[in-house]
């Protein structure tokens, strides 16, 4: 009896200890959303933060995203009083810091969806940290 | 001539002299006229700005298949517009002008245009007359390859919105960043 409780117990803080992001985790994504597609528009642009808990800058690369032909980082930015993009290969993001894909800043570019980009869908964006496939689910939402 | 009519005249002249400075002056400190009439496509068809007046248009040059800039600037233009009454949106009306003939038909920018709000309207045209337009206005563009990229190119442009009156006279704009809000008031002030 005492060591099923004990096994019950250990589970449990195991689960828990999976399903909550701890203080510390490496790699934090909140806020991720994929802007729903204009109609007719092949291209949108996917959003969220990044926080790194770890205690090391980690590098990050875009590999693709599930239902898009590609892709990638780029960032918008100003200059001669045009505003202009331009892609990123690799982004590094400091220890202890956020990095935020935000609209005129960095942000993640989705070319050519080949399914339907309903609102309310997961979508799986894959990156490489530090050279190791990670995956992150973004979800479609409408343009604010 | 006698003293008093030679005096006379060159009062008239100091006169005049002064006036045309006054005048010289007054143009400086308004700065130089921005805009005017000008004519694009939509959806095939030849547009004229001045035969479709209204009191106030919002004018913003960008293109189709930019993902982060110009869907921002619609995308706050069209909240603005939808806290208009029926009333004042009859006065006035937001124009997108693509500046990616290249790459951008003139139906596919209308329809682009009426995905953030119903009545904006989607204007394209040949690469010389919406290089003229562009120039009319003090906006400028360029494209850029970008080997590297999917899309293989991009386009760096003006980020303002302009405040045009019916004469297609720029009264105002707003720069980058701005929120609905402020494109809200900005509307209102003007009308």
């Amino acid at each position: 009896m005492k060591t099923t409780l004990v096994t019950v117990v250990c589970v449990l803080f195991s689960i828990a200890a999976h399903a909550c992001p701890q203080h510390g985790d490496e790699l934090v994504f909140s806020d991720t959303k994929i802007i729903v597609p204009i109609k007719g528009s092949k291209i949108t642009a996917a959003y969220g933060k990044l926080k790194n808990g770890s205690a090391k800058t980690i590098k990050m690369k875009i590999i693709g995203a599930v239902g898009f032909k590609a892709a990638e980082i780029h960032e918008s930015f100003e200059s001669g009083g045009k505003m202009g993009m331009r892609k990123i290969e690799e982004f590094e993001i400091p220890s202890g810091e956020s990095l935020e894909l935000k609209p005129g800043g960095f942000h993640v570019m989705l070319f050519d969806p080949t399914k339907d980009m309903r609102i309310g869908r997961d979508i799986e964006i894959k990156f490489l940290k530090d050279g190791k496939l990670i995956t992150e689910n973004f979800k479609v939402m409408p343009r604010e | 001539m006698r003293l008093s009519d030679l005096i006379q005249v060159i009062l008239g002249i100091m006169l005049a002299l002064l006036l045309t400075v006054a005048a010289y002056a007054w143009i400086k400190m308004q700065g130089p006229t921005l805009g005017g009439d000008f004519s694009l496509m939509h959806k095939g068809q030849y547009w004229n700005f001045k035969s479709n007046g209204k009191p106030l248009t919002l004018l913003y040059f960008g293109y189709a298949k930019c993902p982060d800039v110009c869907p921002m600037a619609l995308s706050n233009a069209a909240k603005a517009f939808r806290q208009l009454t029926p009333q004042e949106l009859e006065k006035v009306r937001l124009i997108f002008i693509s500046v990616d003939s290249d790459h951008e038909t003139t139906e596919e920018v209308a329809n682009y245009a009426t995905q953030f709000f119903p009545e904006f309207i989607g204007l394209s045209g040949g690469k010389s007359d919406i290089r003229k337009v562009a120039d009319l206005f003090g906006a400028s563009y360029m494209e850029e390859k970008s080997p590297n990229s999917y899309l293989g190119y991009s386009v760096s442009h003006t980020d303002k919105i302009f405040f045009i009156d019916s004469y297609g006279i720029v009264k105002d704009f707003i720069p980058n960043p701005r929120s609905s809000e402020d494109i809200y008031k900005k509307i209102k002030g003007i009308l």
